[in-house]
């Protein structure tokens, strides 16, 4: 006897179930999944928030992180090494760092990718959200601890530190997010790169020339208020623009 | 998931491993209950995991009758008014009762249910070699018994 013809007899020889019986239990299994299935508003309410970020970190590409991770080490090893006065030339990397952050943010809506993600649980402006939030906390915390790193190893002010890195982050984030919302901005993602390479050149021009020097605490920090407010305010813009597109 | 593609799988694999149609479809119904009110997450091979205790608590709780009464069922075959197809299908049950567990198990899996090797490998943990191997020995061994009770197909 072959293989083939054993594993006929063994199929013909089977009994089959009664058709009866089988579609009943059928018919009552598929009614009792469509009763426990989830609806769409009982999914987005058992999504929290930590599982969305959760989500969202996912999407983000491993390069964003290590290019953060990077750019920390390089900035905490120039600083300490080189001294205080190299903070204001090794903080251009901060542009760099929101441009790519930026491009990260976009890059779901760009693409139309958000559909795909997350939106099948909660809402498009919240996968965006979420997506900005968690890149947002991630530069936030690589400039703490930055600035504490400084500050404990070089005994450089903290605050005056992190206010230096922030403020070019801002800037490039919030003429990222204007850049954008334009037609050439949505096709181009390296806008933001380009964007970000604008933000260094200006940075170091207005250093060179000594037009504006920042010094203590003070003005760093109402110019970091000031920019905050205008990024709420874009974020604002960017998110209600999800809404003018589904209507 | 395919309840109606599953249903048939399962039932032939309760159906070979308890030899009776009524309790083969009752296990049946069951494990697909315990899988679906189990995690949703669940592969579906573990259909078969439920499917294989539920089969084992099933004999604990009542002994097959051809384990039992093979003996005597066969040595009255004759004289019962059975068809044809009937004797056949108590020779494999038979011969299938004869086995070792593990090589009734992947013969199931692999000639009734057409069961992927892969599939096979992580339900039973066995490497791709060890299952191949089992298939064939377990093959040999059924057909060696089938033709010891005179199976004629």
């Amino acid at each position: 006897m072959k293989d083939k013809e054993l594993r006929m007899i063994l199929k013909n020889e089977c009994e089959e179930p009664d058709p009866v019986s089988k579609d009943s239990f059928i018919r009552k299994v598929n009614g009792m999944q469509s009763e426990q299935s989830l609806s769409p508003i009982q999914s987005a309410r058992s999504m929290n928030p930590v599982r969305v970020l959760a989500i969202e970190m996912h999407y983000i590409r491993k390069r964003v992180w290590v290019f953060s991770i990077l750019a920390i080490a390089i900035m905490v090893t120039a600083v300490s090494r080189l001294g205080e006065d190299m903070i204001l030339h090794i903080s251009d990397m901060m542009p760099l760092l929101a441009g790519l952050g930026m491009i990260e943010v976009m890059r779901a809506r760009m693409h139309d990718m958000s559909e795909l993600e997350a939106v099948t649980l909660i809402s498009a402006k919240g996968a965006l959200f979420a997506r900005m939030t968690v890149i947002g906390f991630g530069h936030l915390l690589a400039v703490a601890v930055t600035s504490a790193v400084l500050a404990g190893f070089g005994g450089y002010a903290a605050p005056e530190t992190g206010l230096k890195l922030i403020i070019p982050y801002l800037i490039t984030t919030i003429i990222c997010m204007e850049v954008e919302r334009t037609g050439f901005g949505r096709e181009n993602t390296w806008s933001c790169m380009a964007v970000a390479v604008l933000v260094i050149v200006i940075r170091e021009i207005i250093y060179s020339t000594g037009i504006v020097i920042l010094s203590g605490v003070a003005l760093p920090a109402l110019i970091a208020a000031a920019l905050v407010a205008l990024q709420a305010a874009e974020l604002k813009k960017t998110i209600r623009l999800e809404e003018y597109a589904w209507n | 998931m395919d309840i109606e593609l599953f249903y048939d799988k399962i039932f032939r694999y309760c159906y070979y491993r308890i030899g009776d149609k009524a309790t083969a479809e009752d296990l049946t119904q069951e494990t697909f209950l315990r899988f679906l009110n189990a995690d949703s997450r669940m592969p579906e091979r573990y259909l078969y995991t439920i499917a294989k205790n539920l089969c084992i608590d099933e004999y604990r709780k009542t002994r097959p009758i051809l384990t039992d009464e093979t003996g005597d069922e066969s040595s009255e075959l004759p004289g019962v008014d059975v068809t044809e197809s009937l004797v056949d299908r108590m020779t494999i049950l038979n011969a299938m009762e004869q086995m070792p567990e593990e090589e009734r198990e992947v013969l199931i899996l692999r000639y009734v249910n057409d069961e992927p090797v892969s599939a096979i490998c992580a339900l039973t943990g066995l490497s791709r070699f060890a299952v191949y191997r089992r298939c064939r020995d377990a093959a040999a061994r059924l057909k060696e018994l089938l033709g010891k009770e005179n199976y004629e197909g």
